[in-house]
């Protein structure tokens, strides 16, 4: 009688213990979890932050909103209006007889960007790059075209939105080549990490380059073709 | 003694299945982080360097842009023998500035300045031999209202401001003196260049220490004429 007490208590302790037993488990199991995810994300943490904090991702696609009022450092701007139908000129077949690959190269000392197809140079002009966030360094390609689109980011007194940002290429995830029609300081670094050129400028760039078209960021650039790059991230 | 295997297993099967669940999410962040770096989409081309054929770098005062003049000459019949012009476009191209100097008889020369919207001089000034005006990469606003000059002179350096419109400032002035109004401002910093506008009436300024190292910047308002010294340096 007793064996059989002692039996069904050693039963009903099981069960006690098995219920804490499956709670301490699940608890091990969040803390791994969260353990791996931590470690995972530190190591796997994004090289650059976005250039454009609040619309990294929207941003990538086109956007066009022509009574929108712009902000850039506290002050209000109006953007340009965009018409899609005037954005670019028309191509004229047989215009451009220039062959070999074009390539943008970006000389950070000197605030200049240069384009060349083949050994040709096409363009020579000053920009601003990255001052509040560094332009990237390295080799890239431009993955996107946009004739205009919305960007956003920064906190408190730096915190910006650029509605209809005229002529982008997109080159390193949302750090891109494009016109500034707030500023005119080129030949400064004034950006958050995108490279601004004048307007004219830009949209020569955009109706010269392609999707694929090389862009080469140098800590210093020397003609014809020497693009130093320090500690680049590619 | 089986009991206490099965109990290990199925704990190390709950910590795994945290684990796994911690390496999903930190891959579905990276996959959300990297899904606008669509370089994949191209097939990495090296580095080209192509054999270009060196240009002739053009020659810039350091940190100071100026854009490739164009110049145009013409020969005039009457006593001033040569008229010469430079000019520069506004960001978007819709507004042009232009300097053109007038070769007169005792090695002085008169430089008059006018706009697209002008049709006498906004300005007019003979300069010795050794004098300039320039007319800066950055001249225009943003919203091209404004413009702005440097006078080269032997007793300095002057930055003077003008409307695109020719019409005079609500003080009467047909221009504003930014050196002047610095001068008056009582800086200890060393006025160096103005470099560019930082907003549609804001011109940024640059300074140096007596040791001929990097000073604070200020803000040029305009048309109040106001200085206002900023934190971070341009």
């Amino acid at each position: 009688m007793a064996k059989k007490t002692a039996h069904k208590a050693k039963k009903i302790n099981s069960k006690k213990k098995t219920g804490r037993y499956y709670l301490t488990l699940s608890l091990f199991s969040m803390v791994s979890c969260l353990v791996v995810f931590v470690v995972g994300n530190y190591f796997n943490k994004p090289q650059l932050p976005c250039a454009n904090t609040k619309t990294c991702q929207s941003d990538l696609s086109q956007h066009i909103d022509n009574k929108a009022i712009a902000t850039f450092e506290g002050h209000t701007i109006t953007p340009p209006k965009i018409d899609l139908a005037q954005a670019l000129t028309p191509a004229v077949l047989g215009a451009n007889t220039t062959t070999g690959e074009k390539h943008v190269y970006i000389d950070l000392s000197t605030q200049r960007l240069y384009a060349y197809q083949g050994d040709t140079e096409y363009m020579d002009t000053y920009i601003a790059s990255g001052k509040w966030n560094p332009t990237p360094v390295g080799n890239f390609h431009i993955w996107e075209k946009l004739v205009a689109t919305r960007m956003a980011g920064g906190e408190g007194a730096s915190a910006y939105d650029l509605p209809n940002v005229p002529y982008v290429m997109y080159f390193y995830q949302d750090y891109g080549l494009h016109g500034a029609y707030w500023h005119n300081n080129f030949g400064h670094m004034m950006s958050h990490g995108c490279v601004n050129e004048r307007i004219v400028d830009a949209k020569k760039l955009y109706e010269w380059a392609d999707l694929g078209t090389p862009v080469s960021v140098c800590n210093s650039f020397t003609t014809p073709n020497n693009c130093m790059q320090t500690n680049p991230i590619n | 003694m089986i009991l206490r295997k099965y109990i290990g297993l199925e704990a190390l099967f709950f910590v795994i299945a945290g684990a796994s669940i911690g390496l999903y999410l930190v891959s579905y962040v990276k996959t959300q982080t990297l899904q606008f770096n669509s370089n994949a989409a191209f097939t990495p081309v090296q580095m080209v360097t192509p054999p270009i054929t060196a240009i002739q770098k053009q020659t810039t005062q350091a940190g100071q842009p100026t854009q490739k003049p164009t110049p145009i000459t013409t020969i005039v019949s009457m006593t001033p023998v040569t008229t010469n012009a430079i000019s520069q476009i506004s960001s978007d191209g819709s507004q042009k500035v232009t300097i053109q100097t007038v070769q007169n008889k005792y090695a002085t020369q008169t430089d008059n300045i006018f706009t697209v919207n002008t049709t006498i001089p906004l300005y007019s000034k003979t300069l010795s031999q050794g004098e300039s005006i320039n007319v800066p990469f950055n001249a225009w606003s943003p919203n091209d209202k404004y413009f702005f000059i440097q006078d080269n002179l032997s007793s300095g350096q002057s930055i003077l401001i003008f409307q695109a419109d020719g019409q005079p400032f609500t003080n009467g002035q047909s221009y504003l003196n930014l050196t002047d109004a610095y001068t008056k401002y009582g800086a200890s910093d060393i006025f160096d260049q103005a470099t560019g506008w930082a907003a549609d009436n804001l011109i940024v300024i640059n300074t140096k220490l007596s040791d001929g190292s990097q000073g604070k910047s200020y803000w040029y308002e305009i048309p109040d004429g106001g200085i206002i010294p900023l934190a971070n340096k341009f």
